[in-house]
């Protein structure tokens, strides 16, 4: 490991306890009796536009977006069992959010830009279902969307397989773009379509 | 509805309780691949491996005619980091069981020879360290659905949160 590379695991793994707390108190708050409209604070320490690449090679940036909801996931399509888990996840929350679906962007960020083009990225999310979005791009904008969301990713590829290590959770962004919530693997769909919702409703209010 | 559901259930119900491979003291069952976009390098295969003997028994080696290379994983999920493990061996204590299931120890399926698609049938060959080999067939489907909420709450509240 380079002395650059450690420094850099060290900043990732410190980004990450944030990350880490933010989803545990998240969690609290999603605890059985205690959901009610605005518990999702804006999660202002993390988050923010970016810019990358879509299949066909237009250039995609976050607010793009802008007056509907996203939920943004960061994995690679060489991972059998963690993303494929999640894909399914977001592929069920849609289909729960029913017509509501239509105001949500859901979009599948690549922590292995070098072997996820944005093409591949594609036909691999919408799979899952035809509106997902596969977005990818250069190392640096990938460097710089993980450092915003503080998502932990690092290449563990041996001569035996391609393996990156990365964080694998789900972002619910509101309709200004704001981190509302952060979802640890294994959230429940539900869990998560209710969220969704949550800030759907708000943002119909002129105050947003 | 609810009769339509009770009648599939029925249909469906020989076929999971034929899902069941055994070879002397050892059984697999629930076994299954997660269907995945037809561009996916790689695949994710699900079991439950059951000891019955007075000893332990050590998965050592799956392989498959459909797939180039099979090798036993684990996701091990550290603060919300996935970092996934290769697994030599995969031990079952006597009279004990070992889930493989999304999020832990699953098999993974990589150099596919054909499109795999929902529904097929994948012959996978289970070999332990006593020279056992137990023939498996994993049905590809897509995973069943999560009850989606932590809480104790029964699945029909949230659809009925549809209505509104």
């Amino acid at each position: 490991m380079t002395a650059q590379r450690k420094h850099r695991v060290i900043v990732f793994a410190a980004l990450l306890a944030v990350v880490a707390a933010a989803v545990a108190a998240f969690s609290y708050r999603m605890a059985p009796g205690t959901r009610d409209a605005g518990a999702l604070p804006v999660m202002s320490e993390i988050g923010g536009d970016f810019e990358l690449t879509r299949a066909g090679g237009a250039r995609v940036r976050l607010r793009d977006y802008h007056g509907r909801a996203a939920l943004l996931f960061f994995g690679y399509t060489h991972c059998p069992d963690v993303c494929p888990t999640a894909l399914y996840t977001l592929k069920t929350v849609m289909d729960e959010l029913g017509s509501a679906a239509d105001a949500v962007t859901v979009a599948m960020i690549t922590v292995d830009p070098q072997h996820d083009t944005p093409e591949h990225l594609d036909e691999y999310v919408r799979y899952f279902h035809p509106r997902f979005v596969g977005l990818g791009g250069t190392g640096p904008d990938i460097e710089k969307v993980a450092g915003q969301y503080r998502v932990y990713h690092r290449d563990e590829s041996t001569p035996a397989g391609e393996r990156v290590a990365h964080s694998a959770y789900v972002y619910l962004l509101d309709r200004r773009q704001r981190v509302r919530a952060v979802f640890a693997s294994g959230a429940g769909a539900a869990d998560i379509a209710e969220s969704v919702r949550q800030v759907l409703k708000e943002a119909d209010a002129p105050a947003g | 509805m609810l009769v339509t559901r009770s009648l599939m259930m029925a249909a469906l119900l020989p076929l999971s309780a034929a899902t069941s491979f055994a070879t002397g003291d050892l059984s697999v069952r629930d076994a299954w691949i997660a269907a995945a976009p037809p561009n996916a390098p790689v695949m994710a295969g699900y079991m439950t491996v059951e000891n019955h003997a007075r000893g332990p028994k050590t998965l050592i080696a799956a392989t498959s005619r459909e797939f180039g290379e099979v090798t036993m994983h684990r996701t091990e999920m550290h603060e919300g980091v996935a970092r996934m493990t290769h697994a030599a061996k995969v031990e079952i204590a006597p009279h004990g069981k070992v889930a493989f299931q999304p999020g832990g120890y699953h098999l993974m399926l990589a150099q596919a020879k054909r499109p795999i698609r929902s529904g097929d049938a994948v012959p996978v060959d289970l070999s332990f360290a006593d020279g056992t080999h137990v023939p498996v067939v994993f049905r590809v489907r897509e995973p069943a659905r999560t009850a989606g909420s932590g809480s104790p709450a029964p699945a029909h509240d949230h659809a009925s949160m549809h209505g509104h």
